[in-house]
């Protein structure tokens, strides 16, 4: 067991370095010249091409692929073209915000999601079910961001109870969490409900019920937990979704956050924050998932079986 | 077959062991009414009556049926816009009316007008056709792509698996709007070059969750069976484990449709991956965003267009789902 996790914490270092190739691959084919926008479009020739030298695009793609790889492995993930500021630093104090905003709409999404999941299976067919079903349908049919402008039309226009900016303090905080949160629950129910009503037509319940077994029992323990297979498979991939949503709910309600200051970054060509806040979004996909990978051993013994041809 | 049978029992055996002791003193319940089966929620009342189930499944195909009739007809209005749009819509996009700057619904602007004038039906009309083709040719390029490659990891094993779910792991890891930015930001502001960007950002999620269930079905005993019977490895993929997902296959990509239509209306929210001289809904919204508190109709009509369309391709991938899967339809 301390070999496999071991084995897959090698192989998850793997996954960053390649997620770390990758995006420098991808971000240094950017069109866009960065001296020339930081030194502004009437500055001589020479004031450019020393610029250049300076920030070090002038050098050749590889050259700067190995530079970049050793201050990675040092901690040093570049300097910002705009404020020169380390980007290290400059992420890190922005860190904590995005932590909380995804922490806490996760966490809300699979309360929500395998509450609700299983409040439909209970009452399939019901209008419990139809109504949960429908309104997920709608929420999941929506983009974040018109979600979000909807509950700010309703709760900050309307009723005045929440601030639109979502900056600082705990009750601005309420809307983007809850938007996000909202938005992820859906395909978290959907699957626990989908998995479950699969699972109740296996031949095993069957076997279960003719060995006697309680249905309570059948339903929460064996169903249940074999629902949780394909859900956290995809709470796994979610945590790049919520990510994601994260950069445009925090651009909604203008919020501090590494995504927001990788939109600006963006909009500057500020190619060192780019590529250190998206090396930052990949670490913690990696992390989530490395967690996850683990936790199937522990939830479908069929892909121990399968795995790990040592048990068999 | 002996030893799936194994398999089977060890599985409950690790995870109620006292099943097993208790097994042989109940007489075994062969005897159950089909029905049990499918009413076996705890809590649900054990003896349900037939009837009540029977006339929820009723309803609920009466309503299902017409949901799906509304989706279509949803599918062929959106579909018309995004051809004709010079046939629905009132007025044209670039029409700006000084005198009417961000008007309330009326009947001459049914959706209001916007910051500059313009009729924000009009505009929706005219935005459909970046989201239909988006959805489409997102899902037809990322679907077939990620299938195959998630199949094939689960069902192959070994090094092959491996090498593969590495290289899809590099490409999960990245989260996948920030991957569409920094694709489009690089491949410059297009509608194919946003087409490119969401594919290429929604692989991986096909991928991943088809190799976890090839790798689950691939264990059972009726693939054993059928490879002991001389069947070659791509006829079981074909023929077991690709109908085995179909229904797995069927819902992410009608997710896949919907989620492709949304993560491009985000690069829209952004300001990526569209022409300023054409309506997008996603742009409209930014647009709108502004005037959130003073003027609801420009944001909230571009974002019920977006919701509507992708709300009828959810329902009917729903449907398709009921059809081509039938042991999933009384849901």
């Amino acid at each position: 067991m301390i070999r496999r996790v071991l084995e897959r914490f090698a192989v998850s270092l793997g996954v960053v370095f390649g997620a770390v190739t990758l995006i420098f691959l991808v971000l240094n084919w950017l069109p866009g010249d960065s001296a020339l926008l930081i030194a502004g479009e009437d500055a001589s020739p020479e004031t450019v091409h020393q610029l250049r030298i300076k920030l070090g695009t002038d050098r050749s793609l590889g050259s700067q692929y190995r530079s970049y790889l050793a201050g990675v492995v040092q901690g040093d993930l570049g300097t910002s073209y705009t404020t020169r500021e380390p980007v290290f630093r400059r992420l890190a104090a922005q860190l904590p915000s995005t932590l909380a905003l995804t922490f806490s709409a996760c966490t809300v999404a699979v309360a929500l999601g395998i509450a609700l999941g299983v409040l439909s299976v209970l009452y399939r067919g019901r209008w419990l079910d139809q109504t949960i079903q429908s309104v997920s349908l709608f929420i999941h049919s929506m983009p974040t961001f018109w979600l979000g402008m909807l509950l700010i039309l309703v709760f900050s226009v309307q009723l005045g109870w929440l601030p639109v900016i979502g900056n600082g303090g705990l009750l601005p905080s309420v809307l983007p969490v809850v938007t996000l949160g909202i938005w992820l629950s859906v395909p978290l129910q959907r699957m626990v409900r989908d998995g479950m009503l699969d699972g109740l037509h296996e031949p095993y319940v069957t076997t279960l019920r003719a060995k006697g077994l309680g249905e309570r029992r059948i339903f929460y323990v064996h169903v249940l937990r074999n629902a949780l297979t394909s859900t956290i498979t995809l709470l796994g991939v979610m945590i790049g979704e919520s990510l994601s949503n994260a950069v445009i709910i925090e651009t909604l309600f203008a919020r501090q956050g590494i995504g927001r200051t990788t939109v600006e970054a963006i909009g500057q060509k500020d190619i060192p924050v780019v590529q250190g806040a998206i090396l930052l979004a990949s670490v913690a996909y990696v992390v989530v998932n490395l967690l996850v990978d683990l936790s199937y051993t522990l939830v479908d013994p069929r892909t121990r079986l399968v795995t790990s041809k040592g048990t068999r | 077959m002996k030893s799936a049978v194994g398999k089977f029992s060890s599985v409950a055996a690790r995870a109620v062991p006292d099943v097993l002791f208790d097994a042989p003193a109940r007489p075994p319940s062969v005897s159950l009414p089909p029905a049990r089966r499918f009413s076996s929620a705890p809590g649900a009342p054990q003896n349900r009556p037939e009837s009540a189930l029977s006339s929820g499944w009723s309803s609920r195909v009466r309503v299902g049926d017409l949901l799906v009739l509304a989706s279509l007809l949803m599918l062929l209005f959106v579909g018309i816009c995004a051809a004709f749009p010079g046939a629905i819509a009132p007025y044209l996009p670039t029409d700006m009316q000084t005198e009417a700057i961000l008007g309330r619904p009326n009947a001459a602007h049914w959706f209001g007008t916007d910051q500059f004038g313009r009729d924000v039906f009009s505009l929706v009309v005219y935005g459909a056709r970046q989201s239909v083709l988006i959805g489409i040719f997102a899902v037809l390029i990322s679907c077939s792509v990620g299938v195959a490659i998630g199949l094939t990891a689960g069902y192959a094993g070994g090094w092959l698996d491996t090498v593969l779910m590495r290289f899809i792991d590099v490409w999960l890891s990245i989260p996948n709007i920030l991957l569409a930015i920094a694709l489009s930001t690089v491949l410059g502001p297009s509608l194919t070059n946003t087409i490119f960007a969401i594919s290429i950002t929604t692989i991986p999620r096909y991928a991943r969750v088809l190799r976890g269930q090839a790798l689950s079905v691939r264990g059972r005993p009726f693939i054993e069976a059928s490879r002991s019977a001389g069947a070659s490895h791509f006829s079981i993929l074909r023929r077991h484990i690709l109908p085995h997902c179909s229904a797995q296959i069927l819902v992410l990509a009608t997710l896949g449709v919907g989620t492709s239509i949304l993560i491009g209306s985000g690069l829209s929210f952004l300001g990526l991956g569209v022409n300023d001289e054409r309506p997008d809904w996603g742009f409209l919204l930014t647009q709108g965003r502004g005037y959130l508190t003073v003027a609801w109709w420009t944001v909230t009509f571009p974002g019920l267009a977006i919701t509507s369309l992708v709300v009828s391709i959810n329902l009917l991938g729903d449907a398709l789902r009921r059809h081509f899967d039938p042991r999933s339809a009384p849901r």
